[in-house]
């Protein structure tokens, strides 16, 4: 199993797919609540600036080329 | 004994900078008092904090506005520390004679090309949607100048902080996120009953 | 007993975790399992800060002092030699 599948598993499962929002209405951003799941352990969180695997480096810049710490999400 | 803040003598995350670097203190300082930098932003949350409804709101601007503080003082000793033992040597040619002849090796708020730290680098507008939109936008650029930031390092002493604080952006974002949706969830009820039902 | 750079550094990371189970808790007040895990962390970083400041110093002037007065004392946190190290591989430390 490469890498990438094994972070991503779990953390797909923590990001919860809202289905519905209540009373949309168009002008206003919404952006989906997160909902407690795994934690980084608390060393590992601290490295790393969040405790909350599904907050970690969300848009990816971390992963290109300067990821070195641990892998155990 | 009991005041509106209470110093805890610890840094929220360790900066301990081996190697001076006049060049890389240069740039740092824009999140000292450069426009999307920590005391810009914990103004911002900390001034905007009476005009939020909710109490998920107010405590998101209150505790944020709070943690950026930790982050200022973090900045803080970062230029600090890169600047102590650098010689004049290291100074010249460096980028930071400018900052040296006006402030030496003092730390003050100013932005990467020198202008002094400015309220104009927010807005505090008396209408809560207006506000977190405006600081969901504030922790993005925070955000990008932490990436310009770690694209120009090379330091690992400098660079697991600058890591750090880029994270928590992140974090904040969804948390201005959260709160928001609160907030909007409370003014659209309000606009259908007239009066609002969550107690403010 | 731990030296004064451990002590610290795991206070630093307890607190850190419980701030950002802080902000969740802001806009999740009713997660149960959130708070409880937060009171656990609060709980077990009041202890070892109670256990630093009898040994190191005080970290806020909350505390009581001996004479001479002790929040006066050097290193402050700007300072190099405050803070601990962070290097080293430290993957497996569970806290």
């Amino acid at each position: 199993m490469n890498e990438d599948m094994t972070v991503a598993k779990p953390l797909a499962t923590c990001i919860p797919q809202e289905q519905s929002l209540h009373n949309v209405q168009l002008a206003h951003a919404y952006v989906p609540f997160q909902k407690l799941c795994n934690t980084f352990r608390p060393l590992d969180g601290f490295r790393k600036g969040t405790i909350f695997p599904e907050l970690y480096d969300v848009y990816g810049w971390e992963r290109k080329g300067r990821e070195d710490d641990c892998d155990d999400e | 004994m009991s005041v509106m803040w209470i110093y805890d003598k610890k840094l929220q995350f360790p900066v301990k900078i081996k190697r001076p670097d006049p060049r890389m203190a240069r740039l740092i300082i824009t999140q000292f008092g450069g426009p999307d930098g920590e005391l810009a932003a914990s103004l911002r949350y900390l001034s905007q904090r009476p005009s939020m409804v909710t109490p998920m709101a107010k405590a998101t601007l209150n505790d944020i506005g709070t943690e950026e503080l930790a982050h200022f003082e973090m900045i803080q000793s970062m230029v600090a520390q890169l600047t102590k033992n650098a010689s004049i040597e290291d100074i010249k040619g460096s980028g930071y004679e400018p900052y040296y002849v006006d402030h030496g090796k003092g730390t003050y708020p100013v932005q990467a090309a020198g202008t002094p730290f400015s309220a104009k680098y927010f807005q505090s507008k008396g209408d809560p949607r207006t506000d977190l939109y405006e600081n969901l936008a504030a922790e993005q650029k925070a955000r990008s100048t932490y990436e310009y930031l770690l694209n120009l390092a090379d330091d690992p002493d400098v660079i697991q902080p600058l890591r750090f604080l880029r994270e928590r952006e992140i974090v904040h974002f969804q948390r201005f996120g959260e709160a928001l949706r609160y907030v909007q969830d409370y003014l659209s009820d309000k606009k259908r009953f007239s009066y609002g039902k969550m107690k403010k | 007993m731990m030296n004064r750079d451990e002590l610290l550094k795991i206070i630093s990371v307890l607190d850190f975790y419980a701030l950002d189970l802080q902000l969740y808790l802001n806009t999740h007040p009713t997660d149960r399992d959130a708070i409880q895990k937060y009171n656990n962390v609060v709980k077990r970083a009041k202890e070892l800060r109670e256990e630093y400041e009898r040994t190191y110093g005080m970290l806020t002037p909350q505390n009581i002092s001996d004479s001479p007065w002790r929040w006066i004392e050097n290193p402050w946190p700007w300072q190099y030699k405050f803070n601990f190290d962070l290097e080293g591989d430290e993957c497996n430390v569970d806290l």
